[in-house]
């Protein structure tokens, strides 16, 4: 993990918390910020980047995060897109999401906006769509992603099996029930991560 | 008045509906939302699961607040796991405001905190009128941009609704017992819950 990373990340709470005296009462935050860059979502989403890097074959490109979070996804593509011929964007219908992402991940060239990926109806400028949030959304709003997409432009999609989470309204049971749910012509990659308490399944395609 | 239970996921079967529906003497108005009417009573109206947002467990009882939730008027909510005493009672409880159950037992500072994560009151039994356009402003607060927030922050409803601030009254202490934590109580309450205990359908006979 990158410590700078992980100091911003206590700077984040520590403004949580103040904040919490002064105006916006919601500490709750500080967990969600601490889960975000914990060690599972670090390796899942450190796989995803890896992975896209060894199919995607380019240095440019334009990638949108679906549900993006605080940021993690986007920069672990950062990490394996260094230059600006790639262009990253990483949205969330969360405002609180944009905000401390833009504090958590400065610096990166990562465009955050708040934004819910149901409204967003034009993906032509895209070369890949990035969704590792897959089991907080709706089924069909996954598959109208693939629907709306140009038929060259990579999906990379990531759900797991942790029924548990009243937020996890879209878990699959395997990586291959995942990947045959969406429907993609072509499929490159399907795969599960192991982590201590649940699978992480992983589909790359187009 | 319209009297509602919500059924989702496999935790409480049809028999837990078809007691309360009894035990209320097989009222007209009685409803039951759920994702599986299989077993129920012919009696009971059954308003099918209203599909997206796809919603867990009890968050589908904040569905009783959509504006397009198909009920008007007067409205009382029960949980499963209530033990109806009084249906006369039921039907007299007044409805023009929302109203949850309070949490007199819990007591203590710890309880008044501001960002406890456990909260004085719960929603065992709720009433409201469903006509009301402040109730359908607790659904359209809920599906903000935040609703898979609040999903992991609050756990449940009643932390949702005092934590966002949503203006509620509370039941007479006395119309209510918490079999688990006033088990012995010298009053004659309107309603048992079993909130917070395993129970089958026996235990609540």
């Amino acid at each position: 993990m990158n410590s700078k990373i992980l100091y911003k990340a206590l700077k984040l709470v520590e403004e949580v918390y103040d904040e919490s005296m002064y105006g916006v009462d919601d500490l709750y935050r500080i967990k969600d910020i601490v889960h975000s860059v914990d060690k599972n979502h670090w390796e899942s989403k450190k796989w995803l980047a890896d992975k896209l890097f060894e199919l995607y074959g380019y240095n440019e490109g334009k990638f949108y995060v679906a549900g993006g979070w605080y940021g993690m996804m986007a920069y672990q593509l950062r990490q394996k897109w260094p230059g600006e011929e790639m262009n990253i964007v990483s949205a969330d219908c969360d405002p609180m999401c944009e905000e401390y992402a833009w504090k958590l991940f400065d610096g990166y060239d990562i465009s955050f906006k708040t934004s819910d990926v149901n409204d967003e109806e034009d993906f032509s400028g895209y070369s890949a769509i990035i969704n590792t949030s897959c089991e907080h959304m709706e089924q069909e709003d996954l598959i109208s992603i693939i629907e709306k997409k140009p038929e060259q432009t990579w999906v990379a999609f990531q759900t797991n099996n942790y029924v548990d989470l009243h937020s996890h309204i879209n878990c699959w049971p395997t990586a291959q029930l995942f990947a045959e749910s969406l429907g993609l012509k072509y499929t490159a990659y399907v795969d599960t991560l192991e982590l201590k308490d649940f699978n992480r399944f992983m589909v790359i395609g187009r | 008045m319209n009297i509602i239970c919500v059924k989702f996921g496999p935790k409480y079967g049809a028999e837990f509906v078809n007691k309360i529906y009894k035990d209320l003497n097989q009222p007209t108005d009685f409803y039951c939302y759920t994702d599986d009417a299989a077993g129920l009573h012919k009696g009971v109206n059954v308003i099918p699961d209203m599909g997206r947002p796809t919603l867990k467990k009890w968050w589908n009882k904040l569905r009783l607040f959509d504006k397009n939730f198909p009920l008007s008027g007067g409205t009382l909510f029960l949980d499963l796991d209530v033990q109806v005493h009084d249906p006369k009672r039921i039907f007299q409880i007044p409805t023009e405001n929302l109203t949850f159950i309070n949490c007199h037992w819990k007591q203590g500072e710890l309880y008044n905190r501001l960002s406890n994560y456990d909260v004085k009151m719960n929603s065992s039994m709720i009433a409201w009128n469903a006509d009301d356009p402040e109730i359908h402003k607790i659904w359209d607060h809920f599906n903000t941009g935040l609703r898979d927030y609040y999903l992991r922050k609050y756990v449940g409803i009643d932390r949702f609704i005092v934590h966002e601030d949503i203006v509620y009254d509370t039941f007479p202490n006395t119309w209510i017992q918490s079999k688990k934590h006033h088990p012995d109580i010298n009053y004659q309450p309107i309603v048992t819950t079993f909130e917070e205990l395993e129970i089958e359908l026996k235990d609540l006979i």
